[in-house]
């Protein structure tokens, strides 16, 4: 079930809530759980199995982590990250393991080949798996105390707000809540409903509109010049911002309506003025997933130099093959990676030249040209992210240095609408200033909460895309 | 004394229900209002590629109608086709259009006037299983959802569709644009005729692609079935239908599917072929603008070819006049 269908906007969603509220605070957890259960079934309902299997294994060993001591605390801990990563495995990364030892063997004129598995990725699979990795590191580390409650334990891998697409969130965070008592309270709710709107309006009249033409160039990428794959990179930074915060957002929401304060995900990332602050606004709760339990524990930058840079290339790189199983998503990675290395190397170089040239003066210059600078550099990147393959983003960074010709247009509307939508999306996002959006409704007056409601409906209705298509990051 | 828990929850429904009640009612007029404004300078428009053009035909009222996708849309000059014929042509040809929209666009046609002639402008991507849904081909045809027959169509693709229907606005999603640039700028030259001309020409050298022929499985049956259902529906209605697949810078023939070719032979429709061993005059890149379309030039030769054999058919176009021409 997609956060954007009519089935979930006037079915699912309020059945859900207002059921929440109806029934007595002992029995909720259980109506949550079986909704979860439910919206996740929606999409292929024998792998809820794997979901169990995961939610056994990791709440078995939380409890056996707790009560051991010493060595068998470690092994616990060692048994279920193994397990769970072997899911991950075998469903997203087996068909590319296998494809690349078979291709290495041939080269190498070894005759020897891997049968590939015909298994559909569950959907959401590298964020529940992530989810649960990290209860299982907490109740290690002594931060969070093993839940013996197996139907809470469930719904904190299982709630149906973030079970997709995140955001992923820590056991310090979540897990609480479901013992919280919530009231329906008028402004939460409304605050709620006004971040899923949000979410909504990002999703449906902006991801979905450029999805359009970026769909139509990237998909024929031998056809199309340097110009029109430049303004189609540019329009796919914009889809999947629009298309993942929309989707975060709507999470969020969905969540406060009945109470749960979920991580903010995004923070007006298109306003960093480095690829580091980048990475501190696109993706929190994955970018701090990735700090918590794979950067820090590699040494972080409290190491010689040469390894900061190897802990910065490895958890870029690593969280670029989280996204998927692709050398394009490696690259991805690494590449984010090199830019970070590259920053830190330039930094007195740049710091010297900004007071060569002046810029130091102007800092709201300064300003501007960093982040016009981080953003193509973000879109640099995106190329490989987008790209079908390897070969074709060879291809489109050769278009966009040496093909000029006249914009492909395609649909003129969606040139027009998808442009209308960014602008709309970076005025408010300069609007808010980094605050969630409902935050900074919440502050205005009724004039103009209530002309922003109706602004962002009537766009729904008068540009939206209603073909309810899937979220990009459901397939990670 | 502060309210107990229930009177203080009770109180917070009351005003959630009260500000949702208002902001429905607020959306809801303005829905109307936009709606209609929307309906009225749409209904005005006589161009553009979300439904404007269906305005201008159902208005220009021509006996003869071009129909099919993006091969329709540019290898059909209507002001070549009026010359040769004698009888004013418009060009209903919309590109990236499936059978639905012909179907839809053909019964309110129906609704208004019955046409001489329809020449339909055979492609399979017309009824190709599609890799998403085929209805929503229909949306240049939603702001004439009152039409029952445009109604049904839009109800085939089921409930939750027509259920966007409660909004007025919603008929003219995507459309607000070409409302305003044809309300302002008025119509495209040429465009009032429905026809969209191609520029740029295949390399002097390219040589000649090959088609694959379609096997029947890659056809998609309700719209093959929709296909059916716009043949019957012209002879019904007393109208000639003309079949032609026009000229592509390709060796080879397109496959009809079989039910359709069935239908064509039963009612003797003509079908008529413009491929390249037949008409070696489109052999020459220079008339294309890639191996699928015609460009401007290659519209006009065809155009006029076209006319000269819908001519040599029979005056009336009738079944004799074909059997009669082929007897020849």
């Amino acid at each position: 079930m997609l956060f954007n269908s009519i089935e979930f906007l006037f079915v699912f969603f309020p059945l859900v809530t207002v059921a929440y509220f109806a029934l007595p605070h002992r029995y909720r957890w259980m109506l949550l759980l079986g909704a979860s259960c439910y919206f996740y079934m929606a999409f292929i309902p024998i792998y809820i199995l794997i979901l169990a299997v995961t939610i056994v294994i990791d709440y078995a060993a939380g409890i056996w982590i707790e009560d051991s001591t010493g060595i068998k605390r470690k092994r616990w801990l060692q048994v279920s990250i193994l397990s769970t990563c072997l899911v991950l495995i075998i469903f997203k990364y087996y068909n590319f393991f296998a494809t690349d030892l078979t291709a290495l063997a041939n080269l190498i004129g070894w005759n020897y080949s891997i049968s590939a598995l015909h298994l559909i990725l569950p959907i959401g699979l590298s964020f529940h798996t992530f989810q649960s990795l990290s209860y299982v590191i907490e109740v290690y580390r002594g931060h969070q105390k093993a839940e013996r409650h197996f139907g809470i334990y469930s719904l904190y891998v299982m709630f149906y707000p973030q079970l997709v697409a995140g955001p992923i969130e820590r056991p310090q965070n979540l897990l609480h809540q479901f013992y919280d008592k919530h009231e329906f309270e008028y402004h939460r709710v409304a605050s709620g409903l006004r971040q899923m709107l949000w979410g909504l309006f990002k999703k449906v009249v902006v991801a979905d509109r450029l999805s359009i033409y970026v769909d139509a160039v990237y998909g024929n990428v031998a056809q199309h010049n340097g110009v029109t794959l430049a303004v189609a990179t540019v329009f796919f930074a914009f889809q999947i911002y629009c298309d993942f915060s929309g989707y975060s957002d709507m999470a969020i929401g969905a969540a406060r309506v009945m109470g749960f304060d979920l991580m903010q995900n995004f923070n007006r990332p298109y306003f960093s003025k480095s690829i580091s602050e980048f990475w501190k606004r696109w993706h929190i709760s994955l970018s701090t997933w990735f700090r918590d339990y794979v950067y820090v524990p590699l040494g972080g930058n409290r190491v010689d130099k040469l390894r900061w840079y190897r802990n910065l290339l490895v958890t870029f790189t690593l969280s670029g093959f989280w996204h998927g199983a692709n050398w394009t998503y490696v690259i991805w990675g690494a590449l984010n990676g090199f830019f970070l290395i590259s920053a830190v190397v330039t930094e007195p170089a740049r710091q010297r030249l900004a007071q060569i040239t002046g810029l130091s003066r102007l800092p709201k210059l300064h300003m501007v040209i960093k982040v016009a600078i981080t953003f193509f550099l973000t879109c640099c990147a995106w190329v490989f992210f987008r790209a079908s393959n390897f070969s074709d983003a060879i291809l489109i960074y050769q278009k966009l240095l040496l093909s000029r010709g006249p914009l492909f247009t395609g649909g003129a509307k969606d040139l027009i609408y998808g442009v209308i939508g960014i602008f709309c999306v970076l005025a408010l996002d300069y609007w808010t200033r980094g605050r969630p959006f409902d935050v900074t409704i919440t502050h205005k007056n009724t004039m103009t909460r209530w002309a922003v409601y109706v602004f962002l409906l009537l766009g729904l209705l008068t540009i939206g895309v209603f073909d309810a298509s899937q979220f990009i990051y459901f397939q990670f | 004394m502060p309210p107990s828990s229930s009177t203080s929850s009770s109180s917070e429904y009351a005003r959630f229900a009260w500000k949702v009640l208002l902001l429905f009612a607020l959306l809801f007029a303005l829905d109307r209002v936009g709606g209609a404004l929307a309906e009225h300078f749409f209904m005005a428009t006589r161009d553009g590629d979300t439904g404007g053009q269906i305005n201008g035909l159902l208005a220009e009222k021509t006996d003869v109608l071009v129909f099919g996708s993006s091969r329709a849309e540019s290898h059909y000059v209507p002001g070549v086709l009026t010359e040769t014929l004698g009888k004013p042509t418009f060009n209903a040809g919309f590109k990236g259009s499936n059978v639905l929209y012909d179907y839809g666009v053909e019964q309110l046609v129906f609704d208004t006037y019955a046409p001489k002639l329809i020449v339909y402008d055979f492609s399979p991507i017309a009824v190709l299983k599609p890799k998403g849904d085929p209805y929503e081909k229909l949306y240049p045809l939603y702001p004439f959802w009152k039409n029952q027959h445009v109604w049904n169509l839009i109800g085939e693709d089921g409930p939750l569709r027509k259920s966007f229907f409660l909004s007025r606005l919603y008929p003219y999603n995507s459309k607000v644009h070409s409302i305003a640039i044809f309300n302002v700028i008025k119509s495209r030259p040429g465009a009032a005729s429905g026809y969209v001309a191609q520029g740029g020409t295949l390399g002097a050298n390219a040589q000649p692609g090959d088609i694959d022929a379609e096997a029947e499985s890659t056809y998609d049956p309700g719209l093959v079935d929709h296909m059916l259902k716009f043949i019957d529906s012209a002879r019904a209605h007393g109208v000639e239908l003309v079949v032609i697949t026009s000229p592509r810078y390709a060796k080879g023939q397109y496959t009809i599917p079989e039910s359709v070719r069935r239908k064509l032979a039963e009612l003797q429709v003509p079908h008529l072929d413009f491929d390249l061993d037949e008409y070696p005059q489109f052999n020459d890149p220079r008339l294309f603008k890639d191996e699928n379309h015609l460009n401007h030039d290659g519209a006009k030769l065809f155009s006029r070819l076209l006319g000269q054999k819908l001519n040599s058919l029979g005056q009336s176009w009738t079944a004799e006049a074909t059997a009669q021409s082929s007897r020849q």
